[in-house]
């Protein structure tokens, strides 16, 4: 499983650049599944038909990661950027930084900026180019970069990385596909595009499968040091079943199918109420005529960090819980 | 006025925090079933309740009546030392009003709780001047831990009971007015029509999740599929205070019709030409952004559907105590009921 989320971890995926991971995610799954395509914005649709085909169950995570966008090419050779998603400037400066054709750079902040102004419009990338022309030679107006695959174990069960948001669920879903047993109702694993800027890949996916039931896979963020943002997760505490985030409240069936399902398995779980934060699953909910829908999450610490952290116990409950679901089905 | 206040009554009896209202659906159905308008009634994956009621006639065009089934409420967010419980808001409250107000707490069984309130005697000098976030607030439900915890778990929706008071001047006061109240005005309206004798079927979606992204609306009209619709929604009504803007739209003063970019300027020009020759009273408001209500939702659903928005002027709106002028409500029903028998 770990070596899953290494390799998803690895590809370079940035919002509306996905088509590595989605190569890689197709290949993965190409001899388990009874269909598989990439549809026109991107996303992966990986069909494996179950005992009922009368209902359907789609599972969303998403393949694409928060970056940078190259905006301008100064005279000097440093590259002016600017985010894609919910960059955390503070957290991305002074990081290695790759771009989708290897060239690497350091994410570095104006000089003589304060920390309290650091801001995304203050951050650059430095490529080592000593003047303009130099600097177009590797990269151009439009180049998108993200943070360098980043991975360490920090204990036996604590495992530090960039873009566990969502590669890690990418991971689930893609080991859960290769590993269950005939889904319960017929299943698309959904691989999508674009969910750190508007959940723009889930939205048609979810039109073309027209889900009965619906499940995201995503992190969320668990406290570490004091909890001032009222967080219900915790680290180590097992998968969190979603109960409401700021984009959607989830489908109490399927909350219920979820804890009746983590009892009768003995899966750890916890609930999740997030104030801030959406996630795949309200475009789920709301496409064609609604379907049911709910996410199970997985806690992160530091998510949108090039640290982000977790815990291997939680993400086997995750695979555990979302297996057990694929299964048993939700009724 | 009396048809009106029972269906009032009984609609704002049903628990329905936004994204809970299928805990509204059992009563809702045999209710709604017992008053034999509609040919048909369901239920959806996100929180709406819907009914069809059929002309009869091949090919006739369907009409929805939409107002929504959810109301704002809370969420257990910690079950605390001493049977307290801190909770996140669902939908938009003023934490200010939250103070010593009354509770249910739909567990494994519904409990009551009280908003905890510091004693003017205990707070620091200025304290009261300090903006409160409903994440200062807990709830005191007077149970022992163990026992709270047996009942209520993280994510347990907690909302405003309904008390109905009848107030001078035929107005009322009572919790979910919004929108409850535009359902019974609905149902109410539907009554009014001989069904046989209409030229349209008529939908009515009491949907859900409106006061959390109007996602019940969005997709339930997607599934009826109509050719118009209504949207009816509470909006504020005048009081002290409130901004000058909001000066044209009383209490009192019948139906506010809103014109705005999510409505339709046809539909909602006819609905004023009706109301004039059927002696209607009616107000008139202009949304220029959002509406804050359906219609949008309804507006965009498929390829776009024509939506007239209908509003009932309400005070102290998302409150325990939100008060209504009932002929309002009443001439609300029968603009509908004329509309509906003019398509």
């Amino acid at each position: 499983m770990i070596n899953l989320v290494k390799k998803y971890q690895n590809a370079f995926s940035v919002s509306g650049y996905e088509t590595q991971l989605a190569e890689i995610i197709s290949q993965d799954l190409k001899d388990v599944c009874d269909e598989i395509s990439i549809d026109p914005v991107g996303n992966v649709i990986a069909y494996k038909k179950g005992k009922d085909s009368s209902k359907k169950l789609m599972i969303a995570s998403h393949m694409d990661e928060i970056g940078f966008i190259v905006t301008n090419i100064e005279e000097s050779g440093m590259i002016r950027v600017a985010p894609i998603g919910g960059i955390n400037p503070v957290a991305s400066c002074y990081n290695e930084v790759r771009f989708k054709n290897g060239t690497v750079g350091l994410l570095v902040v104006e000089d003589g900026t304060k920390l309290s102004e650091v801001a995304n419009n203050k951050l650059f990338v430095d490529i080592g180019a000593s003047n303009a022309s130099k600097a177009k030679r590797k990269v151009k107006i439009g180049d998108v970069c993200a943070v360098s695959p980043y991975f360490k174990k920090l204990s036996p069960k604590r495992y530090a990385s960039k873009a566990f948001d969502d590669r890690v669920c990418c991971a689930i879903s893609a080991y859960s596909a290769l590993n269950c047993k005939t889904p319960a109702y017929d299943t698309y694993f959904v691989f999508t595009v674009q969910e750190e800027v508007g959940c723009r890949g889930a939205k048609p996916s979810s039109f073309t499968v027209m889900p009965d039931y619906s499940i995201a896979l995503d992190v969320t963020p668990a406290p570490a040091c004091g909890n001032p943002n009222h967080l219900t997760v915790k680290l180590g505490e097992g998968a969190a079943i979603k109960i409401k985030d700021s984009s959607v409240i989830c489908s109490r069936k399927l909350v219920d199918r979820l804890t009746d399902l983590a009892e009768e398995n003995n899966i750890k779980y916890q609930y999740e109420v997030l104030l801030a934060g959406g996630t795949d699953t309200s475009a789920m909910q709301i496409a064609g005529s609604g379907s049911h829908a709910c996410c199970i999450s997985l806690p992160t610490r530091y998510v949108h960090t090039p640290v982000e952290t977790i815990d291997a116990d939680d993400l086997k409950a995750c695979t555990d819980l979302l297996i057990a679901l694929i299964e048993n089905g939700a009724e | 006025m009396e048809k009106l206040y029972g269906l009032i009554e009984n609609l704002t009896s049903y628990p329905g925090v936004s994204g809970f209202e299928d805990m509204a659906f059992e009563g809702l159905k045999e209710y709604i079933s017992s008053l034999n308008i509609f040919d048909e009634i369901g239920t959806t994956s996100v929180g709406s309740f819907y009914g069809i009621m059929r002309c009869g006639k091949k090919d006739a065009p369907l009409i929805l009546c939409d107002a929504h089934l959810d109301t704002v409420g809370f969420v257990v967010t910690e079950i605390c030392e001493g049977g307290f419980l801190r909770v996140a808001p669902i939908g938009g409250i003023a934490a200010k009003i939250l103070s010593a107000t009354e509770v249910n707490i739909y567990g494994k069984k519904t409990i009551k709780g009280i908003f905890a309130s510091k004693p003017p005697h205990l707070q620091e000098p200025g304290e009261s001047e300090k903006k409160l976030t409903v994440a200062d607030l807990c709830i005191d439900t007077g149970l022992p831990l163990e026992e709270l915890k047996k009942i209520v778990r993280v994510g347990t929706p907690v909302g405003f009971p309904c008390k109905l008071q009848k107030l001078i001047g035929d107005n009322l006061a009572g919790a979910g007015f919004d929108d409850r109240l535009c359902g019974a005005a609905i149902l109410r309206a539907l009554m009014m029509l001989d069904k046989k004798s209409l030229n349209v079927d008529v939908a009515f979606q009491f949907s859900g999740n409106e006061e959390t992204g109007y996602k019940g609306a969005m997709t339930t009209a997607y599934r009826l599929n109509p050719d118009k619709a209504i949207v009816i929604d509470v909006t504020h009504a005048f009081v002290p205070g409130a901004p000058k803007t909001r000066e044209g739209t009383k209490a009192g003063n019948g139906p506010d019709i809103c014109f705005s970019p999510q409505t339709n300027r046809a539909f909602t020009k006819y609905a004023v030409s009706l109301a004039e020759k059927e002696e209607i009273p009616y107000q008139l408001s202009a949304a220029p952004g959002r509406t804050g209500t359906n219609s949008n939702a309804v507006q965009t659903t498929r390829n776009g559907i024509p939506v007239l928005l209908v509003s009932i002027p309400l005070k102290n709106m998302h409150t325990m105590s939100e008060i209504v002028n009932m002929n309002d409500a009443l001439s609300t029903a029968k603009l509908v009921s004329a509309v509906l028998k003019s398509l």
